[in-house]
């Protein structure tokens, strides 16, 4: 089994898990479209490596593989800001909800 | 005018009521005051403890939401029930209940509407290690929020209602005193700093910032400066 079939194996699974979560009303289905779209990249340039050589060129880097790490880390760091500041959203709601109950309370002496 | 007197507490069981106890009863020129004290969701007997004060307000958070938030939260409350300058004053017994009159002054004088009472104007007491992590925070204040101050960490401070409700506090945790410091600065709210003195015992010592904290609150605001 070459790295090819594990890709594949790897992006049908992650796929599926967020098909389900849609399906669940989870997620949204904004959140699946983008995730098919880097899903269906990963495993195009798996299938097709000579492709990501095309991107190289045009990015200046030496060889295909160089590119497709570069555009990893790139959708690596946009994730990571994205649930750090889902994170911090959720954490001002959870102070909004505990400063209500704190009113809520004194407001019933 | 009517004055709040906002205390937030985190398991300060052993100090909270004699920080109460001291607080003055009567100021020149404030008509009644108010105490607010904002249990942080305590693991001790802080509640138990402002409890037995039935003067005092409390306001007590369920779970531990950090000093910005309860403060945050003490501030809601005094603006919703009319207050007309609002102090915050640390629970942990640091500062001297007479310097409130002193840093509400120049808002009774309509001479400022936001005061931070800075414990480095005279930083007597205060061992040197604390100094210069003050120091560091101060310069961060002033390199990403474009505004100096001597002591931009003290938790003691006056707002007039007007000044109060221009300032948005995100922070839940203890980068809000830079955060206060930057919507002063951004909401150009006029502002004065008035030397407190501080009162440091072991007690108090242990339970403030530690420099490796100060690190922390300099990547918090680093982050927020850049958030929005």
């Amino acid at each position: 089994m070459g790295i090819k079939t594990l890709t594949i194996i790897f992006i049908l699974f992650a796929w599926s898990r967020i098909a389900l979560r849609v399906k669940k009303g989870n997620a949204r289905m904004l959140e699946l479209l983008f995730w098919t779209i880097i899903w269906f990249a990963v495993g195009f340039t798996a299938i097709y490596p000579g492709t990501t050589d095309i991107m190289a060129r045009i990015l200046g880097v030496g060889r295909g593989f160089d590119a497709a790490v570069f555009f990893a880390i790139l959708i690596l760091l946009y994730s990571v800001y994205r649930i750090y500041f889902k994170i911090s959203l959720l954490q001002q709601e959870i102070t909004r909800l505990t400063r209500e109950l704190a009113f809520k309370d004194a407001e019933k002496k | 005018m009517k004055l709040a007197i906002v205390i937030p507490a985190y398991n300060e069981e052993k100090t909270v009521g004699s920080v109460i106890d001291s607080l003055p009863k009567a100021i020149k020129g404030i008509r009644k005051i108010d105490v607010i004290v904002v249990n942080d969701g305590s693991n001790d007997d802080t509640l138990e403890e402002i409890k037995n004060y039935p003067q005092v307000t409390v306001l007590s958070h369920l779970i531990n939401r950090g000093l910005g938030a309860a403060l945050g939260t003490g501030f809601k409350y005094a603006i919703r029930h009319n207050a007309d300058i609002i102090v915050s004053f640390d629970a942990d017994g640091q500062h001297d209940p007479k310097d409130i009159e002193k840093i509400i002054k120049p808002i009774l004088n309509n001479k400022s509407e936001a005061v931070i009472g800075s414990r480095l104007m005279k930083p007597k007491g205060m061992p040197w290690y604390r100094v210069v992590g003050n120091l560091g925070l101060n310069l961060a204040t002033l390199v990403l929020f474009g505004i100096w101050t001597t002591d931009s960490q003290s938790g003691l401070r006056a707002f007039s209602r007007n000044a109060l409700q221009k300032i948005d506090i995100r922070s839940d945790r203890m980068e809000v005193s830079s955060e206060i410091v930057r919507e002063i600065s951004r909401k150009k709210i006029k502002f004065t700093e008035v030397p407190v003195s501080v009162i440091y015992s072991d007690y108090s010592l242990a339970k403030g910032q530690r420099n490796i904290n100060g690190i922390n609150i300099i990547l918090k605001m680093f982050l927020k400066g850049f958030g929005d």
